[in-house]
């Protein structure tokens, strides 16, 4: 049967998974906000280091960075970037998160407290221009641990764009790790296809050190107005999904 | 109505040594017993890089093996990939051609474009271009086979005037067929007088109403070759005395299968591309083991279980049309090759001759 990750989840503290301190009973709207992603296959040696047993590497295995801007929204007004592999949990298509970056603090500790996200602060845009969108992370001290664009965009239809559900880790208030899921609705507006390119790309400062791009797979850029779902589930992160999944709601985690 | 088995020649880890070898061998074995017994097609995919899922990249040399051992059955070969980078057209109707040779006048060729960004990256095709170069290759075939010189000047491939050599047996060239797996490809099939070969497995009433577009569709056809006006459909087959355990080992069939299937990459998925307007073969394999079926929870269409439940759902494919189908025996090896040897027996013995009226008892094995 397909490989599964080899992530040991034991090791990493609360920096990489956070406590689900007010887990999101609600939904958040976020309007008019921009989406770009940018799709690259890795190297085969990393295919399973940084995914948990319960998931299943892609094949070839993939990297998605994705860049959401915020403008406006409940949440407030921030730029969140995501490095998230490509994997199935059980039959579905996933992407699971490995590293996650935001400039705006009040905004990271929303999307800790309520979404489990491991939001680090860090200086994070995207800029757009007439024949290409760049996103950009910035570390402290200047450098960059990112930068990436979308070149030669060209406008495909709405509803040619098409987002995997994701998946990270949380930390229960038992202190247990578990695998949560984050499906954001999206009423798309405007949709552009184009070329990834990605000249520099620190794995190391996103936890992930031996992890290399390979393969060009593909740029997208959307203008959508997205829903952040309440969390509805979690699963253990060493079980088959669908054995181990349970419900989450108010009042408590887990019911 | 036409039964074939087809093969995907998939390889469970761990990749032992001998492993690969002995998924071959018993898919010949199998190959072999379904042509004493019968059947009329032994089909075997063309699939690169997709790893377990099918370890079968030269399924031109593996069906040459099958047909120097076979002496009746037809041999399916497809889906070729009619993708220049990975096979240029001229190949593809040379070593179709020596298989049709080999295989005294046996062959048929189904045609397709992949549906994976795993095999399609690997070898740097633009999944947006699959289409045109699918259709490209498909109107090229039948001229290289017919013509005693070829020439072409095109957008996926281009050539000065050449003999293509060998020239098929059959007159005029071997029966071409499409996998049509996403809604509209059997318009496809049909406007260019292909046979269209279904690769959903199960489903009636959305297959019923397809059928019936593609036979008007057809009769109004701009061939590209001989018209071969033939549906026939894929579907996972396990025949057991026992009804019970039949569907069992037919049900772990078919999820093993859905699940491997469902670790592939599609090119949708990959890709924003209009030229795969959906995620392929999974949706359609989650959907319909999904879908409401019997009162032992069977989905509807499988050809599981025992001979009486496989002629009932075999005969509801003949009312929607379907000429023939191909059976999915195994995968991953999850199905022991005596159980396959036992089930394709029993399938001859009790299921095969209620559609066979008329037709001569096959005399080759005991079955």
């Amino acid at each position: 049967m397909p490989l599964n990750g080899t992530l040991d989840v034991a090791v990493l503290g609360t920096d990489r998974v956070p406590t689900l301190a007010d887990p999101a009973a609600t939904d958040a709207t976020l309007p008019d906000a921009e989406i770009l992603t940018l799709s690259f296959e890795h190297n085969h040696a990393a295919h399973t280091e940084y995914l948990p047993a319960a998931l299943h590497p892609t094949v070839p295995p993939t990297l998605h960075w994705s860049f959401l801007v915020v403008d406006d929204g409940e949440i407030g007004p921030f730029t969140l970037a995501q490095l998230r592999l490509g994997c199935r949990a059980g039959y579905r298509a996933r992407s699971f998160l490995v590293a996650s970056f935001v400039d705006n603090e009040v905004a990271g500790q929303q999307l800790r407290a309520r979404w489990g996200f491991h939001a680090v602060p860090a200086e994070v845009s995207v800029r757009r221009f007439y024949d290409r969108v760049e996103a950009r992370v910035g570390a402290p001290d200047g450098t960059s641990i990112v930068e990436g664009a979308l070149v030669d965009p060209m406008p495909v239809a709405p509803s040619a764009a098409t987002f995997t559900a994701a998946l990270h880790l949380v930390r229960m208030p038992d202190d247990t790790v578990r695998i949560v899921q984050v499906d954001p609705e999206m009423q798309f507006r405007q949709a552009d296809y184009g070329r990834p390119e990605m000249p520099t790309f620190d794995a190391a400062a996103c936890g992930a050190p031996g992890l290399e791009l390979r393969l060009p797979m593909a740029a997208l850029v959307v203008r959508a107005d997205v829903v952040l779902p309440a969390l509805k589930y979690s699963f253990a992160v060493d079980e088959p999904p669908q054995r181990s999944v349970q419900r989450m709601g108010p009042p408590g985690l887990e019911r | 109505m036409k039964f074939g088995v087809f093969v995907e020649l998939s390889v469970p880890r761990p990749w032992t040594p001998g492993a690969e070898r002995e998924v071959y061998e018993n898919s010949i074995r199998y190959l072999k017993l379904a042509d004493e017994l019968g059947f009329d097609y032994a089909w075997c995919v063309e699939h690169h890089f997709l790893e377990e899922y099918s370890h079968s990249s030269a399924p031109d040399l593996f069906l040459c093996a099958v047909a120097r051992e076979t002496k009746r059955i037809r041999i399916g070969h497809g889906i070729v990939i009619c993708v220049p980078q990975i096979n240029p057209p001229v190949r593809i109707a040379e070593r179709a051609a020596v298989l049709d040779i080999l295989s005294g006048g046996r062959l048929d060729v189904g045609t397709g474009r992949s549906s994976t960004w795993t095999e399609l990256a690997g070898f740097g095709v633009d999944p947006a271009d699959t289409k045109k170069y699918w259709d490209e290759t498909v109107r090229a075939l039948p001229k290289m086979w017919t013509q005693e010189y070829y020439s072409h000047d095109g957008t996926a491939f281009s050539m000065p005037e050449r003999a293509v050599l060998p020239k098929p047996i059959q007159d005029p060239h071997p029966p071409l067929w499409v996998a049509v797996t996403s809604p509209g490809t059997e318009l496809d099939a049909a406007d260019r007088g292909l046979g269209s070969l279904g690769l959903t497995f199960g489903g009636f009433g959305e297959q019923e109403e397809r059928i019936a577009t593609y036979r008007k569709r057809i009769q109004q056809c701009d061939p590209v070759g001989a018209v071969n006006e033939q549906v026939h459909t894929v579907n996972f087959m396990h025949c057991s005395e026992d009804d019970e355990r039949g569907t069992r080992v037919g049900q772990r069939l078919a999820a093993t299968f859905s699940y491997i299937s469902s670790q592939l990459l599609s090119a949708r998925e990959a890709t924003p591309t209009p030229a795969y307007p959906s995620l392929g073969l999974l949706p359609q394999l989650r959907r319909e083991s999904g879908a409401p079926g019997d009162e032992k929870g069977v989905p509807e269409g499988l050809t599981i279980g025992d001979p009486d439940r496989i002629t009932r759902v075999l005969r509801r494919w003949e009312s929607c049309g379907v000429d023939g189908v191909n059976f999915l025996m195994n995968t991953m090896e999850r199905v022991p090759h005596e159980d396959i040897e036992s089930s394709l027996r029993l399938f001859a013995r009790e299921v095969m001759p209620k559609f066979r009226t008329g037709e001569p008892a096959p005399t080759g094995a005991e079955v």
